[in-house]
């Protein structure tokens, strides 16, 4: 039987949250002129770069029935940490950067051990190893933030590229290796297979442990680069960088077809998710919407965003 | 990408510069419209009362002038660099004619308002100090001389003897730090007076009554509170409530928040040291309007420490 | 008057047509068999009439009324899926009467005792043996499946019952329990739907018969009127030769080999000092009761479950036990009695499905190719047979039979060296039976060493060469099942010691 390829098109999950981002998108741009302007829109694409990148790790831990409630903390631990390699011992920047990724990455490791070796569960202990890491980002700071980060890395995060913010661009780089890898390499059908029945994908064979150590290892290294991004950006290492990097990659991947029990989505609906988030953001200030009502409107919005989805997947796509 | 905005917006941020440098003709062109932002650190009451001041000034104006002015207050609903950048970043998108905002830290904020500056438009900061090396014109009081007036007046009340703790607030916001700081010095002072403990509220009233009942317990001779931020000591307020030790722990407070009035009213607090949020948000105003015609403004403007007593806050 | 009548029902889902223009009438005091093979339609007939999804033609008539325009005449309606769906963390008498509002128990509070007590009532008729306090998950698998019909009987407005293969995990006296309570019920003037691939039990009982294929009525009547062969025709559509035999004919004079699975002293939950080799060319099948330890056993071998002691050598070289990626790597494959449990991705479509164990096959450093991947799929559902509407097809859409042909293939596509089936034919129509039959024959023909577990005495003596019986974790006689008598090896299977003769 030979599908109708527009029907198939359309049934595709990401086209749901596509035309929900697209809607948002044209409304915002009738209803406000501010909003297509190029600066604009590059306010709106360094700032889903950040959390976008959070967002990729968090999907691909979500893809596999994982859950990381430290990746925020763990961004904002090695931001500063970087910040204090750089300027309290006078280490060379680029040296610094890679240390705080391969922190980033070993903390995420760490997580990932202790889910699968002690056999815990990962939105408890992550809820632990985030107030571990929290805590030791205050001890080393005493709440204060690093400054005069080194100009020579500032374009990291300030500069751009085309036009283009160069966080965005690094986000839109590393969205095309996750996609690369979910879609066309072994190690991401392995994701999918245990995120869809961790039993079964042990009977075949799968090193499932070995799979989610990895998993947990490269979203501790996409948070920590997520961190050392915006410390580049900010020019100062904040220890506050993180504390808002907790919900909204989650509420971005579930709005872009992740499910939180695993097996289903894809990193690029969850950052078509985050674009959407991020939209609201910036038009509720576009719009002036007043600080007491900014909750009830954005949230007001992605309910709005996934019921459209399903009702779409509902009448649409033929599921139930 | 709209070209013809993009040409739009270029031609604005060439042009302006040039009438900024004609300063013969300084403050002599009218325009029908202006429009303000206004950024605060958080949702917070105390920046509800910035925000009146800003609408009392923009009236003032509106009716002295004939000018249409109209105030956005955008704030970030977490106390957050990041998110604070994001707003003003999307602000600076709307073309306002000028951004006043208080600084949740200067060196955070700082690559966002070059950005502004870069696009043509003007940064008043209230409440805060500018970034090092950013000639900008800064609204607020002296932070240090308000805790210096509150410690001071907590050592006259105590008879210059005994333990004393501090409410620190938010550990990376400046100003609550150099409150902090002041508190400590004044204290180390009096040689009878000794600080037995700090506790840290996060600007919320909440932590602050958990932590000021916690620190109560274990300091049972402490005698008297100060606090760093206007979330403090309504906290610090309710803890000495339900201890039962009104009287007994003294406390002067900070800032104008009706929590905190009622507080003096009941007899909790002996007073409080306050800020003047709406001269503040006024003043604010009136500076960047200042600005946006063309008038330079002065670096900083004092708006002075009040002292709110029973006697001087009414019912 | 037919108490619920289907007319002209249909039902599509995207790309499919599930069920096509089917009439039926139940009328009450009489059971009325619903056969077809996997995939026919049974189920998808069953969840019309149970109200939980709704037709995309034709109606349903449940006491002379339209249900679409009232539907809560399905609370009639009672069923019993084949699949346990109990709560495992909750009692007995909770499982029995969740939801409260639809028992007698309604109320705002649940009087805990009072349960207990109207909960022993219904354990007693059903002659289950659990205490009403209990959790469910310590209960054992057959009590769990007397339960599930006990739940559906709660409901006290019940005059259909449909029940979906309730036999398939139960040994015979217990079978026969159930075949009891189901008179019962008929005899209290209830409408019963009984859903079975044991022909047996269904001739037993049946009064009525309607037969689906491919989604169409293709017979009805009553039982009275038709034989065995007739009804398997019906639902094949074609002759089936029941009692072939698909034993692999094992090459002679070459018997001194070495074997291609050889397990010693191997002991690990449930299961103590297991012993015993698989030679080339023949299907070894094991046979117990339930809980006797078979799975365990096998599990074990493949590392799935950790072993106490012991060794198994494949072809002659240990291989380490614990980790299933080294027993695949190996090639030594285990299919498990829970297909949805332990076998499918059930969100994942078809084609990820069989590609996930042929990955390294079709991915150079560019990743996987899909076009091959695809080539590769549709090869194996070809020589597998496998019906589905596309190899994009998500896994849970398709029928019992075909997921258990995908997983079959899915191993197959692996090359392995020894293939251990667990119950391959559970809940599986007679016709793909056959066929799995014929494709285990083939590959031992080839060379694949084969284990069979089942707990079909019939399956066991048809397939294998020689049977393994065990008894509560103990290996207790191994028996040529060409020579051996039924009641020897029922004898081994229930513990009595008998001689392991003629192995």
């Amino acid at each position: 039987m030979q599908p109708n390829p527009f029907l198939s098109v359309l049934r595709n999950p990401l086209v749901g949250v596509f035309i929900a981002l697209l809607v948002i998108f044209v409304i915002s741009a009738v209803a406000s002129p501010y909003f297509l302007t190029s600066y604009n829109m590059s306010v709106v694409a360094r700032s889903l770069a950040f959390v976008g990148l959070i967002t990729i790790g968090q999907s691909m831990l979500m893809m596999l029935g994982e859950l990381d409630l430290s990746l925020g903390v763990i961004g904002g631990l090695c931001g500063v940490v970087s910040g204090m390699l750089m300027i309290n011992l006078g280490l060379n920047p680029w040296v610094a950067l890679l240390a705080c990724l391969l922190l980033g990455a070993a903390l995420g490791c760490f997580n990932g051990l202790m889910v699968t070796v002690l056999k815990l569960h990962s939105l408890v202990l992550t809820i632990g190893t985030a107030g571990v890491f929290g805590g030791a980002n205050l001890v080393l700071t005493k709440g204060v933030a690093i400054t005069n980060i080194p100009k020579e890395i500032q374009f990291l995060g300030r500069g751009d590229l085309f036009g283009v913010p160069m966080p965005f661009v690094v986000m839109l780089i590393v969205l095309i290796i996750a996609s690369f890898v979910i879609m066309k390499t072994p190690f991401g059908r392995y994701i999918y297979a245990i995120g869809d029945n961790t039993p079964a994908a042990r009977m075949l064979g799968i090193k499932v442990d070995t799979v989610r150590v990895l998993v947990f290892t490269i979203a501790g290294m996409l948070a920590a680069l997520a961190g050392l991004l915006m410390v580049t950006r900010l020019g100062t290492a904040q220890p506050s960088i993180g504390e808002t990097w907790v919900l909204p990659p989650i509420a971005a991947s579930v709005i872009g077809g992740v499910a939180t029990t695993g097996g289903v989505g894809t990193p690029l609906g969850a950052i078509l998710g985050a674009a959407i988030i991020g939209v609201i953001e910036n038009i509720i200030v576009l719009f002036g919407v007043s600080p007491y009502w900014q909750g009830v409107v954005s949230g007001f919005i992605v309910v709005l965003a996934i019921s459209f989805d399903s009702i779409s997947r509902r009448y649409i796509r033929g599921d139930r | 990408m709209n070209k013809l905005t993009v040409a739009l917006l270029t031609t604005i941020a060439i042009s302006l510069p040039q009438v900024a440098s004609a300063a013969d003709k300084a403050g002599m062109e009218k325009k029908d419209s202006y429009r303000f932002v206004i950024i605060p650190k958080v949702v917070h009451p105390w920046f509800d009362l910035v925000n009146d001041g800003a609408k009392q000034a923009a009236a003032v104006i509106e009716a002295q002038t004939g000018s249409k002015v109209k105030i956005d207050y955008s704030a970030p609903q977490q106390a957050d660099v990041v998110q604070q950048n994001q707003i003003v970043e999307s602000s600076i998108s709307t073309r306002p004619d000028g951004i006043a905002i208080d600084l949740l830290d200067a060196s955070g904020n700082r690559a966002s308002l070059e950005e502004a500056i870069d696009q043509g438009i003007q940064v008043t900061v209230f409440d805060s100090v500018p970034p090092e090396g950013m000639k900008l014109t800064s609204i607020g009081n002296d932070f240090c001389e308000q805790a210096e007036i509150a410690s001071h007046r907590l050592a006259e009340l105590l008879g210059e003897k005994g333990e004393v703790a501090i409410m620190m607030g938010v550990p990376t916001a400046p100003n609550h730090a150099i409150r902090a700081e002041c508190h400590k010095k004044v204290f180390e002072s009096y040689p009878n007076m000794k600080v037995v403990a700090t506790g840290i509220d996060n600007d919320s009233i909440e932590t602050a009554q958990k932590q000021a009942a916690a620190i109560m317990q274990a300091n049972p001779n402490l005698k008297g509170w100060v606090a760093c931020d206007a979330a403090g000591p309504i906290g610090i307020g309710q803890a000495i409530q339900e201890a039962g030790k009104v009287g007994e722990v003294k406390m002067v407070g900070l800032d104008n928040l009706p929590e905190m009035l009622q507080l003096i009213r009941d007899g909790v607090a002996d007073s409080s040291s306050s800020t003047k949020p709406q001269m503040q948000g006024y003043w604010a105003v009136m500076a960047m309007w200042q600005q946006s015609i063309g008038i330079e403004t002065p670096k900083y403007l004092d708006t002075g420490i009040a002292v709110l007593t029973k006697d001087n806050i009414g019912e | 008057m037919a108490f619920l009548e289907v007319e002209d029902l249909t039902r599509d889902y995207p790309g499919v047509r599930a069920l096509s223009e089917v009439s039926l009438k139940l009328e009450l005091g009489r059971v009325h068999i619903l056969a077809g093979e996997n995939g026919a339609g049974k189920s998808t007939l069953v969840k019309l009439v149970t109200g939980t999804e709704n037709p995309s033609g034709g109606r349903i008539l449940i006491d002379g009324q339209d249900a679409k325009l009232n539907p809560d005449l399905h609370r009639f309606v009672a069923y019993v899926p084949q699949e346990l769906n109990l709560f495992p963390h909750l009692t007995v008498s909770e499982n029995l009467f969740l939801p409260f509002s639809r028992s007698s128990l309604s109320g705002r509070l649940v009087n805990r005792r009072q349960m207990n007590r109207d909960a022993q009532s219904y354990l007693d008729r059903f002659a289950i043996s659990a205490k009403p306090g209990e959790l469910v998950r310590d209960i054992s698998v057959p009590e769990q499946q007397l339960l599930q019909i006990a739940r559906a009987s709660v409901n006290a407005d019940m005059k259909v019952l449909i029940l979906d293969e309730p036999t398939s995990s139960l040994t015979s006296t217990e079978i026969e329990r159930v075949l009891g309570i189901i008179k019962a019920f008929r005899d209290q003037n209830h409408a019963i739907v009984f859903i079975s691939h044991k022909i047996d039990e269904v001739l037993a009982i049946g009064d009525d018969y309607t037969v689906l294929r491919n989604g169409s009525k293709v017979a009805d009547g009553q039982i009275a009127d038709i034989d065995e062969a007739g009804l398997i025709r019906a639902m094949s559509g074609e002759d089936i030769a029941a009692s072939k035999h698909f034993q692999p004919d094992i090459p002679d004079e070459q018997s001194p080999q070495v074997p291609i699975l050889e397990v010693s002293g191997l002991s690990g939950t449930m299961f103590n000092d297991v012993s015993f080799a698989l030679r080339p060319g023949e299907i070894l099948g094991f046979a117990g009761l339930l809980g006797a330890g078979r799975s365990e056993v096998m599990q074990t071998i493949f590392g799935y479950l950790k072993a106490k002691s012991g060794s198994v050598k494949l072809n002659g070289t240990p291989i380490p036990l614990g980790k299933t990626s080294q027993s695949v790597q190996s090639g030594l494959l285990y299919l498990s009695e829970e297909r949805k449990l332990h076998g499918i991705l059930p969100q994942s479509s078809l084609r990820e499905n069989i590609g996930i164990s042929i990955l390294d096959q079709i991915s150079n450093w560019t990743g996987i190719d899909l076009a091959s991947e695809r080539q590769k799929v549709r090869d194996v559902v070809k020589a597998y047979d496998i019906k589905a509407a596309g190899i994009s097809q998500q896994m849970s859409h398709l029928s019992g039979g075909n997921q258990q042909k995908a997983i079959i293939g899915r191993a197959m596509a692996t090359r392995p060296k020894v293939l251990i089936f667990d119950e391959p034919t559970k809940g599986i129509d007679v016709r793909t039976k056959t066929e799995i039959y014929k494709i285990m024959k083939r590959l031992a023909e080839e060379g694949v060493g084969i284990i069979l577990v089942s707990s079909e005495m019939d399956e066991l003596r048809k397939c294998s060469n020689r049977i393994i019986t065990m008894y509560s974790g103990k290996v207790t006689g191994c028996f040529d099942s060409s020579t051996t008598k039924n009641e020897t090896l029922l004898g081994a299977m229930f513990g009595s010691e008998a001689n392991p003769d003629a192995a």
